[in-house]
């Protein structure tokens, strides 16, 4: 039986997880040079980790007990595709970020631009991650041309996106506030 | 706030890095190339480092296998891991395509002078160079009928990743001919794999030893 | 023909690949040039081409504005543009593959570096095209804020060309993150391509002006002035008085 299906012609791998570890230890670079202090940059990969790492069991719990879950192996590889597509979205966005910083005066314009780029990067992993648990849930075949999720997994979803950008944006917010300060 | 200055410098020194890493890899960067590097190295760095390898065809055969998995196919397709394999097979032969069009381009490589070169030099009276050039006569047109080989393989092999995919449709609508395309599946992932044998053969013309001019 | 190789399974001549040969076909025949980006052929080759056309064209350009105010400005300004429109591309391009390989898109990083610089290629020659305007509008007096005015038109116009041209490439594309893509390069071109420039400026001087700077002092960045301009709507100053103009 053949193990191949991949609905999104690229998926993210090695190299790509390599990205989205190194990529938040660059972010911190760019705010440890602006605060003159090398803190950030161990907070923002802690931040962005730990915070997926405390919240991706609770979605796979509410997706189970919803009935929406595809199989753990399947959730697993698609958190690791997404952690992937955020490595490598924020790779492409460093170079813009860390100039923008860099180049800006007011170290909330710096600050604002090394979280435009974190944000966005964020907001790519998580649409990717959405797409990578419907696709593992539906079969490939006799599949519909197109997959849909159920109101029930958008919703746990949806929820379980909220709640995580939330904790993350507070401990971002407290991350400035001593950035800034 | 950092000083343009500053941020100026880092960056070209990035970039004077990059090319120094190059160097040292064995890409030999010429001065063009370190300017460039200095000047546009998040763009000049990848040209050098992937060259023009990055190419639409580089995952045909996956993206193919990928369509073909959505239908009844699915059962009888190679799994992920052959599929990854046998593309970076089919890479690879595509690159040596490539690498052999822009040699056979060279002026200096052109057979038609080669032979007119050897003629020359055997109705001058001088065997040993005129030996030499027939010897690089020969060696071109190996080249050339390598790389014929080399695209008669792979549009064979594009032929039947077309055919593939067209079959894949015809049986979603008819899924009791499935087992009977496995056929077609067979022959492409053979057709690929044979494309071993062509770097063997072109390993041998590489390898094949100097002919003995000491007679 | 002396320096020409005939390709023998193609029969195309290799003086193809010559930097007049490459940027004429980027005037008449863009498919052409986005074709030959598809199958990877010599993008360096085209690379280092795009690369000295925008330099060379940005230069013409920087110096037909910088002859508004003449003098040493002209050459100020065309040192200048060319390294705001090099440094844009080579800071922001690399978010059009970054993003739409975080969304599915089938990676081709030198690809679609090539597709931007060449793009941005065509956009600079289009410009260079208008320097006649600009002369123009210097020989016939149009005032200081006419010209700046006049000079965001031919921006623009090349800008949306090179859109364009980008949005054509993949329009052939079939998947995912492609429009994303696109969107996020644009957005990404814009905010470094305005920080760039500010940075750098001035460009455009008024004739008047007596001292010419090869840049203005530092205040702060793009964004830093728009804050700034929004404090100081709120009544919010930080200092007693603005510097007078040029």
């Amino acid at each position: 039986m053949s193990a191949f299906a991949e609905p999104l012609p690229y998926a993210p791998r090695g190299p790509a997880l390599a990205l989205a570890a190194l990529g938040p230890v660059a972010i911190g670079g760019i705010l440890a040079i602006r605060a003159e202090t090398a803190a950030p940059l161990f907070i923002v990969p802690a931040v962005i980790f730990g915070v997926v790492a405390a919240t991706s069991p609770a979605l796979y719990i509410a997706s189970a007990a919803t009935g929406t879950a595809p199989p753990l192996a399947k959730v697993i590889r698609a958190f690791g595709v997404a952690l992937g597509a955020f490595g490598i979205a924020l790779a492409g966005l460093l170079l813009p970020a860390a100039f923008l910083a860099l180049s800006s005066v007011e170290t909330v314009m710096t600050f604002a631009a090394a979280s435009a780029a974190v944000a966005a990067a964020a907001f790519f992993g998580l649409r990717r991650l959405a797409h990578e648990l419907v696709s593992s849930t539906a079969e490939a075949f006799p599949g519909a041309a197109t997959i849909k999720p159920s109101l029930t997994a958008s919703t746990v979803f949806f929820v379980w996106s909220a709640a995580t950008i939330g904790i993350a944006g507070r401990l971002w917010w407290d991350l400035a506030s001593e950035v800034l300060s | 706030m950092m000083s343009l200055d500053l941020i100026a410098l880092g960056y070209a020194a990035i970039g004077v890095a990059i090319a120094i890493g190059a160097a040292l890899a064995g890409r030999r960067p010429t001065a063009g190339d370190v300017l460039m590097l200095t000047a546009v190295w998040p763009l000049a760095g990848p040209m050098l480092l992937f060259g023009d390898r990055d190419r639409a065809d580089d995952h045909e055969l996956v993206s193919a296998l990928a369509r073909a998995s959505t239908s009844p196919l699915a059962s009888v397709l190679p799994d992920a891991e052959t599929a990854r394999v046998l593309q970076a097979q089919l890479r690879e032969a595509s690159s040596r395509l490539a690498d052999l069009d822009h040699v056979l381009a060279r002026p200096d490589f052109d057979p038609a002078s080669a032979q007119r070169r050897a003629s020359e030099l055997t109705a001058r009276g001088s065997s040993a160079a005129a030996a030499t050039a027939q010897l690089r006569v020969r060696t071109l047109d190996q080249l050339r009928d390598l790389r014929e080989r080399y695209r008669s393989e792979l549009d064979e092999v594009r032929e039947l990743m077309a055919q593939l995919v067209t079959q894949a449709e015809l049986v979603r609508l008819q899924p009791s001919i499935a087992q009977a395309s496995s056929e077609l599946v067979r022959e492409l992932v053979s057709r690929v794999e044979g494309l071993g044998d062509l770097f063997a053969y072109q390993a041998s013309l590489e390898y094949e030893p100097a002919p003995d001019r000491s007679a | 023909m002396i320096g020409a190789a005939i390709d023998i399974g193609t029969g195309t001549t290799t003086r193809e690949h010559r930097p007049p040969a490459l940027i004429d076909q980027l005037l008449r025949d863009r498919d052409a040039i986005v074709a030959r980006i598809a199958a990877g052929k010599d993008l360096m080759t085209l690379t280092r081409t795009m690369v000295a056309t925008i330099a060379i064209a940005a230069a013409i350009v920087g110096a037909a504005l910088g002859s508004y105010r003449g003098g040493i400005q002209i050459g100020y300004a065309a040192i200048k543009l060319p390294i705001v429109l090099l440094g844009t591309a080579a800071l922001s391009a690399p978010a059009l593959t970054a993003i739409g390989a975080a969304l599915g898109r089938r990676s081709r990083l030198t690809a679609d570096l090539a597709l931007v610089i060449t793009s941005l290629a065509y956009g600079a020659l289009l410009l260079a095209a208008c320097t006649p305007l600009i002369l123009l509008g210097r020989a016939i007096d149009l005032t200081y804020h006419q010209m700046i005015l006049a000079t965001v038109v031919m921006f623009s116009v090349s800008g949306i060309a090179s859109l364009r041209m980008v949005t054509r490439a993949l329009a052939d594309e079939r998947g995912p993150g492609r429009t994303s893509a696109v969107i996020g390069l644009c957005v990404v071109f814009a905010l470094v391509g305005g920080q760039l420039a500010w940075s750098l400026r001035p460009y455009l001087l008024r004739p008047r002006t007596q001292e010419v700077p090869f840049l203005r002092y530092t205040e702060g960045s793009l964004f830093d002035a728009i804050t700034g301009a929004i404090r100081s709507a709120r009544g919010i100053y930080t200092r007693d008085s603005a510097p007078l103009g040029d």
